[in-house]
């Protein structure tokens, strides 16, 4: 569904990521680890045409993507959900999950009903302005909002990050259920046991470089790895 | 003093401030949503005030023809406002602000030599429809009845703009992008064409404005200049990029204005700026909330 290949991306004069190459196959929960910095949140900018590369392939179900604005690839069916939340502050949580809404396949499975039944949290916040919301509400709301785009790819960009560990489980349960209805994601985490709890295959980023690649069980089996990148 | 004197003025202040309303709303809101700074609002007015004298003339100066040019006036503030917009503007939005500033300085300066070409430097004045001549009474005040209509349209135009931004897709798409207009891009939304229908707007409220202001004014080069002061001033007492700031700011200023011409007429042109100066050094951000 995703093929990047061998992109360089750059903020302004750095260069950030170095010849970055991954795939994520329709159905897949595919993790993208590395520490803070490391280049994931950049990568994913990088698919979303948010921070394009400027070298370097990205195709999107066989399409070449690279050069499209942001808006168009989000039409073609791609989610994204960024690590800050950017919740509209003045819009309500019912309003951020209204303007959201696309269809772009024309298979409408999400709508606001199902994203609450989702996160029942955010049902009762419905007339609650997004900027008086928690962190952790906030979050469920950017994933909803997402959601709500009926995206056939799903980017996660650290969904797990500040949050108190039951919120943690919670999440974890909702990402699985997005699995289960075989949404394809790719996932940008820290949090190696999440990552590992959530996902079919594993990708190791740092400083711009990809340094590993493989199924969950081979890098629990690596050592090496998990020390050398990501600290654990 | 004689109390109805007072109290018609206060209308007469209050009528008036109706259309500072509406050009003021019309520069908050793009300048809330866009974060452009349109100098050039104010050409859109006074275009809005020269084509409802063009259009009743052209039509024979009847009532329906006065009507008519009240509705078509401010469409053509609106064609050449996006003109603007489509053709150059759209491509210096991500542009500082400074630069903003020049370029729709620049655009007012062309607009303004158009506008004299076109109109020449006469004055030019319309009669408001028959229906609005004459004068009628409110709470046992004698008023003209053109003022009292514009007491009605000003609140009407509140609703209206509330009703957009509230109730709208568009409109909430539009307060959306006045905060992170990325975010909203990356929901699948064409970011540009949302700009464009803000900005749309806001040129429609200033044809509008100078549509209603036609039969109360001459209609002359420079109105362009006067406007777009008052209104950047309003925009700023009531904190920018909102709407009810427009509306209590155009308040302040229109009666502050019209009870100076009762309290010291020779000086009645400072009272406003007066007041704009004691509300800022008191709440430098305005008084309702700035979106800035
Ligand atoms: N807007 C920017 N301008 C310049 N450099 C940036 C910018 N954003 C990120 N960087 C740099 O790019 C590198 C990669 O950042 P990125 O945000 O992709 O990391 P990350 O893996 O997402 O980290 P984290 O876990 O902290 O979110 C970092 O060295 C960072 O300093
Ligand atoms: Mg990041």
């Amino acid at each position: 569904m995703l093929e990047v290949e061998g992109i360089h991306t750059y903020y302004g004069l750095s260069h950030i990521l170095f010849d970055v190459s991954l795939r994520v196959e329709a159905g897949e929960v595919v993790c993208l680890l590395g520490r803070n910095g490391a280049g994931k949140t950049t990568t994913l900018k990088s698919v979303m045409g948010v921070t394009p590369p400027k070298r370097g392939r990205i195709r999107f179900n066989g399409e070449e993507i690279v050069g499209r604005p942001p808006h168009v690839l989000a039409q073609m069916g791609m989610g994204y959900v960024p690590d800050d939340r950017r919740i509209f502050p003045d819009l309500t949580v019912r309003e951020n999950l209204e303007i959201a809404a696309k269809d772009p396949a024309g298979h409408r499975q999400w709508d606001r009903d199902r994203v609450y039944a989702l996160f029942p949290a955010l049902r009762e916040k419905e007339p609650v302005k997004g900027g008086h919301l928690s962190g952790g509400e906030q979050k469920m709301l950017a994933i909803a909002r997402a959601l709500m785009g009926n995206p056939e790819l799903l980017l996660l960009d650290e969904p797990m990050e500040g949050l108190a560990p039951l919120l943690v489980r919670a999440l974890e349960e909702q990402v699985l259920k997005l699995k289960a209805i075989s949404l394809t994601v790719l996932l940008a985490e820290q949090n190696v046991h999440s990552a590992l709890r959530l996902s079919d295959r594993c990708y190791v980023i740092d400083d711009g470089h990809i340094r590993f690649q493989g199924s969950v069980l081979d890098l629990k089996e690596n050592e090496e790895v998990r020390r050398r990148y990501l600290l654990v | 003093m004689d109390l109805s004197v007072v109290g018609s003025q206060l209308l007469v202040g209050l009528s008036r401030a109706m259309i500072l309303f509406i050009v003021s709303a019309g520069l908050s809101f793009v300048l809330g949503v866009l974060r452009v700074p349109n100098i050039f609002h104010g050409s859109l007015y006074m275009i809005g005030a020269f084509s409802a004298f063009s259009i009743a003339t052209w039509l024979g100066g009847q009532s329906t023809g006065l009507w008519l040019a009240m509705l078509a006036a401010p469409v053509v503030a609106v064609a050449i406002g996006m003109i603007v917009e489509r053709a150059l503007l759209a491509h210096l939005y991500r542009r500082e602000h400074l630069m903003l500033i020049l370029f729709t300085w620049g655009v007012m300066l062309i607009l303004n030599d158009l506008v004299k070409l076109a109109w020449g430097p006469t004055y030019r004045s319309i009669m408001p429809p028959a229906a609005l001549q004459g004068s009628a009474s409110l709470l046992g005040i004698a008023l003209p009845r053109y003022n009292l209509f514009l007491l009605l349209i000003g609140p009407l135009v509140a609703v209206g703009l509330w009703l957009f931004t509230q109730r709208t897709r568009i409109g909430k798409i539009a307060r959306a992008a006045a905060v992170d207009q990325e975010m909203v891009a990356i929901l699948g939304i064409n970011v540009s064409r949302v700009l464009a229908v803000a900005f749309l707007v806001g040129c429609y409220l200033a044809g509008l404005g100078g549509a209603l202001v036609a039969p109360t004014t001459s209609i002359t080069l420079g109105m362009d200049h006067s406007i777009i002061v008052d209104a950047f001033l309003i925009v700023t007492i009531g904190g920018l990029g909102n709407i009810w700031g427009a509306l209590v700011g155009a308040l302040v200023f229109g009666v502050t204005q019209s009870l100076g011409l009762l309290v010291w007429p020779q000086f009645a042109v400072v009272f406003p700026y007066l007041t704009v100066v004691i509300v800022l050094l008191l709440r430098p951000r305005g008084l309702l909330r700035s979106v800035w």
